[in-house]
């Protein structure tokens, strides 16, 4: 159209396709038809370029506001007249009775209803689905230009708004109130209540439905919580889950036990979890589980622990699954799972406490009954000792049922509390407290002899795993006991008859014990028993040395006497136990007269010791001590006529062989009366009755011959060496009455508590005045709890201990009350 | 449009393993060409509408668009394959396979400026946004100068380009501040009757806006006797109707 100067020949725009105006009528008539073909499926032969340029047009030519209008209202028309009378097709009069009359259909005939409304509703939301999305594609220009410049919804958008008005919210005809969706959610949710009665449904079906309603809104401005799926199915979804689930609680609540009530409660949870994922939103996972367990669990947890099928019958029982489940569902609704913990609590106090009733009922049996006198002290004695062995039997036992029942509760905790740490903490508290309760007071005393019994028997042909297995018991016990200065005094005591008795299996085992005491409880606890072993290792350096020391003074002399060693220092090994229970104390023990060859010895190795550590006494303990003697008996006719002398080893006492010596010199008829030889020898009466007991009346170590014969050793007995003695064995060892570790009585045990409060009196001074000392001041509240804190680790002092021995240091001038203070306060006075 | 820019365009290699050619017809004569579907989809909404669903343009793998030059048409192919657009005249001539017979310069320049025109209103329709701001950026960068813009151009751009295009406004502007009567040649004054009257309208606004400040400091300096009636010598009275028509339309 342009016509060029001169030889230029520019060729113009065309101007033929883009007429100044558009004839938007004719346009949209074709537009209009091309839409109808979309709608009808027959689009396939429709070319976008002319669609897309006949709205582009329109809309470059500012008509895009009257195109838009005319394809929202081609839309309506066709949702509310076509479509929506294909769905109204669909309602099928079975799906349009009420739920109250349901009783006349069929459960199979209204799932094959509900399945065609569904299919149809799916159909009919694909189809427009697809159709707006092709109608879309050709007016992006509209979408991309009109649209956004005038900030209406793109008509993708604006046709599925019309989708929910003329479908979902038509009514279902022309007399009915109700609208589509409200039949929808009332057919998908009849359709889950099938399955949860166990039919099979089209989870597919559904789940297209599903999606429809997760894709439309409930306003207008898409606002993310206005899905339909979120304010109009699922609401009603939690609803009628809820009173389905509560039923079902209280109908199994009346007729299942708690196991299978538990099984039953994690399927349903489980279902419906499956159910969000396959059939529902995964964004209701967690709002029906809240219900699920609400209902299920929650209001009915405490109910279902309590049961006679319960946690009390699970444990006794070994219902590990169920115990798991149940352990599972309380988990659920509490974190702290406080009725499982609850319960498991109290069922370990009532076995804890059978436990403790058991052994305290085996060592209060009464003695078989002593007969009235006669002869009877000795055999009371008899029957006394007897108990005590019963009694040591029956502390072991108590330990072996306290491990059994941890254990016990270790495999539940293992394999059914998944090794919860709160459960493992509760539990922990529930077995320390019937293990230091107050009706119990021997648990410490138990443990240790669990220990000794063990160490001098028990390891003897184990493994080194399972040696390692009993000690990791003994420390599982020794970690609940809360006084663990009683222990350790318990632990001493038995410990040092093991080691100057030589009685431990292994040396190597106790140490290996020490070490696991020391890893639990820190060093400070196991200071004095380390020392302890120190002491034997020095000694066994002293024997060896001595003796090479006597060897090197001269010729061996034939008559010589090897001695072994045991130094012990004082304050480390617990006295009232080597000085024996209940007698003279340590000060006043009298000195025992050594025959002149022993007398030798003792005074040679003093010299010795002497030399290497100056300005140290050494008190010799002659009770703790044993020799070996060799013993010559006269010639005896033997069974072939024969008359042959006969030579013993004699395993025996230290007094024992102070006492046989003194027959060496006696000739062979003479006598010696008990208190000649006490007025000799200078032993303890006590301890002179228990040898001779031993020397003269066991049958089998009668070295001596007593008159009268009898049971008792009387003051007035005479004693005769026994020229025909009998021995099977070269090597006799005479045993001394009740040297080995063994239950204390009750009035032992007093005096050992009485002895264990008055150390605890001297500890619980150290730490308040250690306290003090560094905080100058502090009121009294604060002053006991950071004396018992600092004492957690040794024992749980009582406050009236700790108010009197604050007193006591108040008296003394350690401390003083500050006048006028608010609150009882004391001063560290330096 | 938000969505194309977020992806990375595909890279040569990728579109050249992928291959996938549509035919896309051009211009009046169908001019035709092969284009690789990828990079037509990847950048133009269009295309991406087109080739999707159950169209005939997606079932017969061509689109035929008649209503664009092929110059047009091969300025954003090489866009498309290169991610350039022509920095000069030369260029764009070359680029576009323009054919300029003789080689009058000044000629060369006005068949540009209506090109990238052309390629400004090709990137709108064919919903290409990143073609659209490059050609239309160029355009500006070279268009605001102190010239008038030439009426083949204006007349283009007022007919093809949707009414709120800041272009025509750019046009509209121009003209009030660069315009002399004497500069436009025969050729433009001979297009003056074409010129589209919301041009003109435009540019008597800019105009107003232009003198808006110097009209409140001094009466302007009009003349009343310059349009008083003055019988002409010879002349009745009765013939007046030239005055009349005069003074109606100052």
């Amino acid at each position: 159209m342009i016509a060029g100067r001169g030889r230029q020949r520019i060729r113009p725009p065309r101007r033929g396709l883009h007429g100044d105006e558009v004839d938007f009528e004719n346009t949209w008539v074709t537009i209009e038809a091309a839409f109808r073909e979309i709608h009808t499926k027959n689009a396939s032969r429709l070319s976008y370029e002319e669609l897309y340029r006949h709205a582009y047009r329109i809309v470059l030519k500012k008509k895009g506001e009257q195109l838009y209008k005319n394809v929202h209202d081609f839309e309506k028309g066709w949702l509310s007249r076509e479509v929506r009378g294909d769905i109204q097709q669909l309602l099928s009069p079975n799906l349009l009775a009420h739920a109250q009359s349901v009783a006349s259909t069929t459960a199979n005939e209204r799932r094959v209803s509900g399945e065609k409304f569904l299919k149809g509703l799916k159909q009919a939301w694909g189809d427009h689905q697809v159709c707006m999305s092709m109608l879309a594609d050709v007016l992006m220009y509209m979408d991309r230009v009109y649209c956004q410049d005038h900030r209406r919804p793109s008509i993708y958008t604006t046709a599925m708004v019309l989708f929910r008005d003329e479908i979902l919210k038509s009514p279902l005809s022309a007399t009915e109130e109700r609208i589509i969706l409200g039949l929808l959610n009332h057919v998908i949710l009849e359709q889950i209540q099938m399955e949860r009665d166990g039919d099979v449904i089209d989870k597919h079906l559904i789940k297209s439905c599903v999606h429809m309603l997760d894709g439309l809104h409930a306003d207008d401005l898409e606002s993310e919580d206005q899905r339909l799926y979120h304010v109009s199915f699922e609401k009603e979804y939690l609803d009628t889950s809820r009173d389905f689930y509560r039923a079902e609680s209280e109908l199994m609540l009346r007729e299942s036990d708690a196991g299978a009530y538990c099984k039953r409660a994690k399927k349903r949870i489980h279902e419906e979890e499956d159910r969000c994922r396959a059939t529902l939103m995964e964004s209701t996972s967690s709002k029906i589980r809240e219900v699920v367990e609400a209902e299920l669990i929650q209001g009915r947890i405490r109910e279902l622990v309590e049961m006679d099928s319960g946690v009390h019958f699970m444990i006794d029982n070994d219902r590990l699954e169920e115990l798991n489940l149940i352990y599972d569902l309380n988990a659920r609704v509490d974190e702290r799972k406080s009725e499982v913990t609850r319960s498991i609590q109290k069922r370990i106090m009532e076995l804890g406490t059978e436990i403790n009733n058991e052994a305290l009922a085996a060592s209060q049996a009464p003695a078989p009954a002593p007969p009235l006198n006669t002869d009877g002290g000795d055999k009371s004695k008899q029957a006394q000792e007897k108990n005590v062995n019963l009694q040591t039997v029956a502390a072991i036992k108590w330990v072996e049922d306290v491990l059994g029942l941890k254990d016990k509760f270790d495999r539940i905790w293992r394999q059914s509390f998944e090794s919860d740490s709160l459960l493992d903490t509760a539990m922990f508290n529930s077995f320390r407290d019937f293990i230091n309760s107050t009706a119990f007071p021997r648990s410490s005393e138990n443990i240790s002899l669990f220990i000794d019994e063990n160490m001098k028997k028990g390891i003897k042909g184990k493994t080194e795993m399972e040696i390692d297995q009993v000690l990791d018991k003994a420390i599982t016990l020794i970690k609940y006991v809360q006084d663990k200065d009683l222990f350790e005094r318990y632990y001493k005591k038995h410990l040092c008859r093991r080691l100057i008795m030589n009685k431990s299996v292994s040396n190597e085992v106790e140490k290996q014990m020490i070490e696991k005491m020391k890893q639990e409880l820190g060093p400070s606890f196991t200071s004095k028993l380390d020392a302890m072993f120190k002491d034997m290792s020095i000694s066994a350096d002293l024997t060896s040395g001595y003796k090479r020391h006597v060897e090197g003074l001269g010729d061996r002399d034939p008559k010589r006497i090897d001695l072994s060693i045991s130094v012990l220092t004082k304050m480390t090994w617990p006295m009232e136990s080597i000085n024996g229970s209940g007698e003279s104390q340590e000060g006043n023990r009298p000195k025992c007269n050594f025959p002149p060859a022993v007398e030798k010895v003792r005074r040679g190795f003093e010299q010795y010791y002497a030399e290497k550590h100056s300005g140290r006494e050494l008190t010799w303990l002659p009770n703790m001590g044993t020799a070996d003697i060799k013993a010559v008996f006269p010639k005896v006719p033997q069974k072939d006529g024969t008359f042959k002398e006969r030579r013993h080893e004699l395993n025996v006492s230290t007094y024992a062989m102070v006492v046989l010596l003194l027959f060496n010199e006696l000739p062979a008829d003479e006598c010696l009366t008990f208190e000649e030889i006490q007025a000799q020898t200078n032993i303890p009466k006590n301890d002179l009755v228990r040898n001779l007991q031993s020397l003269a009346v066991a049958p089998r170590t009668r070295v001596l011959l007593k008159e009268p014969m009898s049971k008792e050793v009387k003051p007035t007995d005479k004693f005769y060496f026994n020229e025909g003695f009998k021995g099977n064995f070269v090597k006799i060892k005479v045993g001394v009455v009740s040297s080995g570790n063994k239950v204390e009585s009750d009035q032992q045990r007093k005096e050992t508590e009485k002895k264990n409060d008055d150390e605890r009196n001297f500890v619980i001074e150290a730490a308040v005045v250690r306290i003090m000392k560094q905080r100058k001041e502090l009121p009294h509240q604060k002053l006991v709890l950071e004396t018992i804190s600092q004492l957690a680790s040794q024992f749980k002092p009582e406050v009236t201990m700790i108010k009197k021995r604050i007193e006591s240091l108040i008296e003394r001038e350690y401390l003083e009350r500050i006048e006028g203070a608010a609150v009882d306060s004391y001063r560290y006075l330096a | 449009m938000a969505e194309t820019k977020k992806k990375v365009a595909p890279s040569i290699g990728t579109i050249a393993r992928q291959g996938g050619v549509v035919v896309v017809e051009v211009g009046p004569e169908h001019v035709r060409y092969e284009v690789h579907k990828t990079l037509l989809v990847h950048h133009s909404g269009y295309f991406r509408g087109a080739l999707s669903e159950s169209w005939r343009e997606a079932e017969d793998f061509k689109a035929v668009i008649e209503d664009v030059e092929p110059t047009t048409f091969n300025v954003f192919l090489s866009w498309l394959y290169t991610g350039k657009t022509p920095t000069d005249d030369g260029e764009w001539i070359h680029v576009a396979e323009a054919n300029i017979p003789g080689d009058d310069g000044s000629s060369g320049a006005k068949l540009v400026e209506v090109m990238a025109l052309q390629a400004i209103a090709f990137g709108d329709r064919s919903l290409t946004p990143s073609f659209q701001e490059a050609v239309r950026n160029h355009f500006v960068d070279i268009h605001c100068n102190r010239a008038p813009p030439q009426y083949t151009s204006v007349i283009y751009a007022y007919t093809n380009m949707a009414k709120d295009n800041p272009i025509l406004d750019l046009h509209a502007e121009k003209q009030a501040w660069y315009w002399n009567d004497d500069d436009d040649n025969e050729e433009e004054r001979s297009l003056r009757p074409e010129l589209p009257n919301n041009f003109l309208v435009r540019v008597m606004q800019k105009f107003a806006a232009l003198r808006g400040a110097r009209e409140l400091e001094y009466e302007p300096p009009l003349d009343r006797s310059k349009y008083y009636f003055h019988p002409r010598k010879g002349q009745d009275k009765g013939d007046s109707t030239g005055a009349d028509r005069e003074e109606k339309h100052g």
